[in-house]
């Protein structure tokens, strides 16, 4: 399916692009929808097309050799993907991508996005803008997963989630431990670990946060 | 409140190994055996204590939950 000029122009990366720049895109583009569940990407293929969702959400994880998956982000609405492997000689994509609801993306194809980002500098310049922020994003997740115990990960992940209010979502243990890098029976003793220390309660569906100082001080305030 | 009505365990049927020790150990008989299958019986009774998920050997069950702070956790008392 192609795309109308409108199409490019409701994402908001591109809105503030020239009028001839979205037209390029629209030719370029195509609109792929994704059902949940959908596994459309496997780390190591071939880099086919860059991708930027226009609605619904997705996962990208990696997966280890003993299967575990550490999730690397979460793609939601604006955000895009494959654009570090459509620019690599290598060209293979890094992860795996699962839509995690009904999922509508945007599609270029790898070809078509380097000529896109060699002839429209307004192009190449919001991409590497967003390249600067997902490097940022990158730093952040690697001193996690390097300076911090999988105790200091799982405190700020609990005093991340707690205060978040907009986006209240229900884990379960195999979803945090996939996304802090561990296992599940990590994931289990340490929340006994907290509850025992009275750091936390479990009760009625939710884990209470009850001593914010304390988690604090686990997560090397 | 309310969002835990919302919650049930789920059970992975690939994981399951049958021991039975959800069942047996569930206090409010929210969790039956049919045969030798662990079934979310009486889904109404659940308190969400996360027993069966604590006591599952091969982490077949899974509940989830939500994570909240407490009104005055920044003082450390409850």
């Amino acid at each position: 399916m192609t795309v109308s000029i409108q199409t490019i122009y409701d994402l908001a990366i591109f809105k503030s692009l020239k009028p001839e720049s979205q037209e390029a895109l629209a030719k370029a583009s195509l609109v792929k929808e994704c059902s949940p569940n959908t596994i459309f990407q496997m780390q190591d293929e071939r880099c086919e097309f860059v991708g930027f969702v226009r609605s619904g959400s997705a996962v990208i994880f990696r997966l280890s050799a003993n299967g575990n998956e550490q999730i690397i982000s979460v793609l939601t609405p604006g955000m895009h993907f494959n654009t570090v492997p459509a620019l690599d000689a290598r060209n293979n994509v890094r992860a795996c991508i699962k839509a995690i609801s009904p999922l509508s993306l945007l599609v270029i194809p790898v070809g078509l996005f380097r000529t896109l980002l060699q002839s429209h500098a307004d192009i190449a310049y919001i991409i590497l803008t967003d390249f600067a922020k997902r490097l940022d994003h990158l730093v952040q997740l690697v001193d996690e997963l390097s300076l911090h115990s999988v105790r200091g990960r799982l405190a700020l992940f609990l005093l991340n989630q707690a205060q978040e209010k907009q986006h209240s979502k229900a884990w379960t243990q195999d979803e945090i431990a996939a996304h802090l890098g561990t296992v599940r029976d990590v994931i289990g003793r340490t929340l006994r670990a907290f509850i025992k220390a009275g750091l936390i309660e479990r009760k009625n569906g939710e884990i209470v946060v009850i001593n914010q100082k304390g988690l604090e001080e686990e997560a090397n305030f | 409140m309310d969002q835990s009505k919302k919650l049930l365990m789920k059970i992975n049927a690939s994981l399951c190994v049958h021991c039975g020790a959800c069942s047996y150990l569930c206090a409010t008989g929210t969790i039956a055996l049919k045969g030798t299958d662990p079934t979310v019986d009486k889904p109404e009774q659940c308190t969400n204590c996360g027993l069966c998920e604590e006591i599952c050997p091969t982490g077949a069950i899974s509940l989830p939950f939500f994570i909240k702070l407490q009104a005055n956790a920044l003082l450390g008392i409850s």
